[in-house]
């Protein structure tokens, strides 16, 4: 990248999460609160948090799949096909489906079984897809999948097989090729490799980093394991309890952590080759039905302040590119 | 019968389960032996979903019986032994699962699951104690107190907390061996290692092994004296787990080291070194022969015949591969 990067998408100030209906009453709970980023073109930015920390919903709300009980509350997902910025807050379904799923945006999710069809071969699912899309006819539909496909890299036998005849990496690798099939500007991959076995992983988001590369789109990687993130992303947002607290390239977090919660992750971590003693969190996320006053996660900081406990911290921008939302750093 | 000096031996295990209408047979875990000596340590078996870990941890715990081989626990035989010794063996070794929500009873609190669990355990051990201070004590050894947990039910704790509390169900027997299937899968990250330092200081501290399954082999490397990589329902390599790591022999392990993603950016260019993915698996199941030899960079003639277990001198380290025949 030189100069300025493209920017992509801009998440402003984004507010989301679920109702829940308790007798009669219902509760929201915050799971995304005031997230503010931005995805840069031709890059791989990560997504990492714990359980419950709000990742998953966020990467629905970037999607602009929400469907009650998840609702957006305030702020905006900007996105840009290209020709102009769309707040994809404020598009109905039926635009989403027509505009902007698969051509703009378009989603990996975790279990390729529930995104192929049983009953259909691999080629079949793509023909399909193209004669909708494109609408052009039947064989000319057929001709350019199994032209795409062998240029993805998937053999002939892969393309006219079942999916259950499939290893999970081959299949993850046909989901993958299906979401860039219209060539989308922007992929968002929600734990894309969870439950496969650790080398298939990697060769799938190999696949991911190579597709990434070639198109020049921009890959964003939801992953709770800081490994994946090291191996493969450029810049990466930590969540904690819903918030944003660190933004900046992966290398410098991963080297030098700025917010506590960072810290205490990165350090929890076994290492190959290290017996040494390490530590991990004391107590658990709070609930985010009624979250901490002040910084959300002043409960278990060693670095607790006053200020910690009643005033939520602001994002503060220290060295140029990194962002942490704690109060050591103003 | 096997010499007392082992705590357990494994002896050429194999387990075959039937399916379809047809009975088609599978081996789930074929001829697998292995030695724990009568000292405290971990030993990791780890291995991918589908390579027979839990199916062999089933075997070890008496769940499941083998259709060939035996298993030794203390030079006995752990299928031959009378009404009386299976009691004493159930009470020396235990079980750590990887859902503690499913591990106990929603219904009950937990402390008067804990206190009949205890009563139990000293009757047959004729120990006279007290079981309130005893599962007290016991709590405390996984950083809980009895207070803590006195009126809970199983769902008014975490993942973590519950996790501490099945393992100091499994201390109340006051055993010599746990057997812990992926007890730390469910919980995050940064909440794993502390169950995992528990265990640690369980084996420094009171003296009891551990067997841990896992696929996790960053943990596994973190905990463990001793390490058996699992492939396809075979052994493919064992042995003291620092030579595995530091030169693992068998081409399985080679690759599967050098997969592990991890928080150490010097492992970056090696790690996106293009591998190649297999396609259609179905092949590989009927083949004959080395199960890894489709996958194999080394794979020869002789590789389309079972290797033998070929021990590497006196390393400790016993490989499932050709090319290390003599």
């Amino acid at each position: 990248m030189s100069g300025y990067p493209e920017t992509v998408m801009e998440v402003d100030r984004l507010r989301g999460g679920y109702i829940q209906q308790r007798g009669d009453t219902q509760v929201y709970v915050d799971a995304v609160s005031s997230v503010s980023f931005r995805v840069y073109r031709d890059e791989v930015l990560g997504i990492a948090g714990e359980s419950g920390c709000g990742k998953s919903t966020l990467v629905k709300i970037l999607y602009g799949l929400v469907k009650y009980p998840l609702i957006v509350r305030e702020g905006s997902v900007f996105i840009d096909g290209g020709d102009g910025k769309i707040d994809l807050t404020k598009v109905d379904d039926d635009y989403k489906k027509r505009h902007v799923w698969w051509r703009i945006i378009s989603y990996i999710p975790q279990n390729s079984m529930s995104v192929l069809n049983p009953l259909q071969k691999i080629k079949d699912h793509f023909a399909e897809n193209l004669r909708i899309h494109m609408g052009i006819d039947k064989a000319q539909a057929y001709r350019r999948a199994v032209d795409y496909l062998l240029d993805m890299g998937l053999q002939e036998d892969v393309i006219d097989a079942y999916p259950h005849q499939l290893s999970g990496g081959m299949r993850q690798r046909v989901v993958i090729a299906l979401a860039l099939l219209m060539k989308p500007r922007v992929v968002l991959a929600d734990e894309p490799t969870t439950g496969l076995d650790v080398i298939v992983q990697r060769g799938v988001l190999q696949n991911l980093l190579e597709n990434q590369k070639r198109f020049k789109s921009s890959l964003v990687l939801v992953s709770h394991d800081i490994g994946i993130h090291a191996m493969v992303t450029n810049r990466l947002i930590i969540m904690y309890a819903g918030k944003l607290v660190e933004i900046g390239n992966t290398n410098d977090i991963i080297s030098d952590p700025k917010h506590p919660y960072t810290e205490a992750l990165i350090e929890s971590l076994p290492k190959l080759g290290d017996k040494s003693l390490r530590k991990g969190l004391g107590g658990q996320p709070p609930d985010l039905r009624s979250p901490p006053k002040g910084c959300r996660f002043h409960p278990r900081c060693p670095f607790v302040m006053d200020i910690c406990r009643s005033r939520e911290p602001p994002p503060i921008e220290i060295n140029g590119n990194r962002v942490v939302s704690c109060w050591l750093y103003k | 019968m096997g010499s007392i000096s082992n705590l357990l031996e494994v002896r050429g295990v194999t387990k075959v389960f039937r399916y379809g209408l047809l009975g088609f047979k599978f081996k789930a875990i074929e001829d697998i032996s292995m030695v724990l000596e009568e000292k405290p340590l971990i030993f990791t078996v780890a291995g991918e979903s589908g390579s027979g870990k839990s199916t062999l941890a089933k075997i070890i715990l008496d769940i499941y019986r083998p259709d060939k081989g035996t298993v030794l626990y203390r030079g006995r035989d752990i299928y031959r032994l009378s009404s009386k010794e299976r009691l004493w063996f159930r009470s020396e070794v235990q079980a750590v699962f990887q859902n503690p929500y499913s591990s106990f009873n929603p219904m009950r609190r937990l402390y008067s699951y804990l206190y009949e669990t205890s009563r139990n355990f000293m009757k047959l051990k004729n120990i006279d104690a007290d079981p309130e201070e005893e599962i007290d004590k016991t709590l405390r050894l996984v950083g809980l107190t009895l207070d803590e947990i006195r009126y809970k039910h199983p769902h008014e704790l975490s993942g973590g907390q519950l996790q501490r509390v099945s393992i100091a169900r499994a201390l109340l027997s006051r055993p010599k061996l746990i057997v812990a299937d992926e007890p730390v899968s469910m919980l995050d990250a940064s909440l794993r290692v502390n169950i995992l330092n528990i265990f640690r200081e369980i084996k420094e501290n009171l003296g009891i092994s551990f067997i841990y399954i896992t696929h996790d082999l960053s943990t596994a490397y973190y905990i463990s004296d001793y390490i058996a990589i699992m492939y396809r329902g075979w052994i493919v390599e064992q042995g003291p787990i620092e030579k595995v790591f530091k030169d693992p022999k068998h081409p399985y392990t080679q690759l599967l080291l050098e997969s592990i993603p991890e928080p150490d950016l010097s492992k970056k260019k090696e790690w996106l070194q293009p591998i190649k993915l297999g396609g259609i698996e179905e092949k590989e199941y009927i083949a004959e022969g080395c199960k890894y030899r489709f996958r194999c960079p080394f794979a020869f003639d002789k590789c389309r015949r079972t290797p033998p277990d070929i021990k590497l001198g006196d390393s400790g380290i016993v490989v499932k591969c050709w090319l290390y025949e003599k």
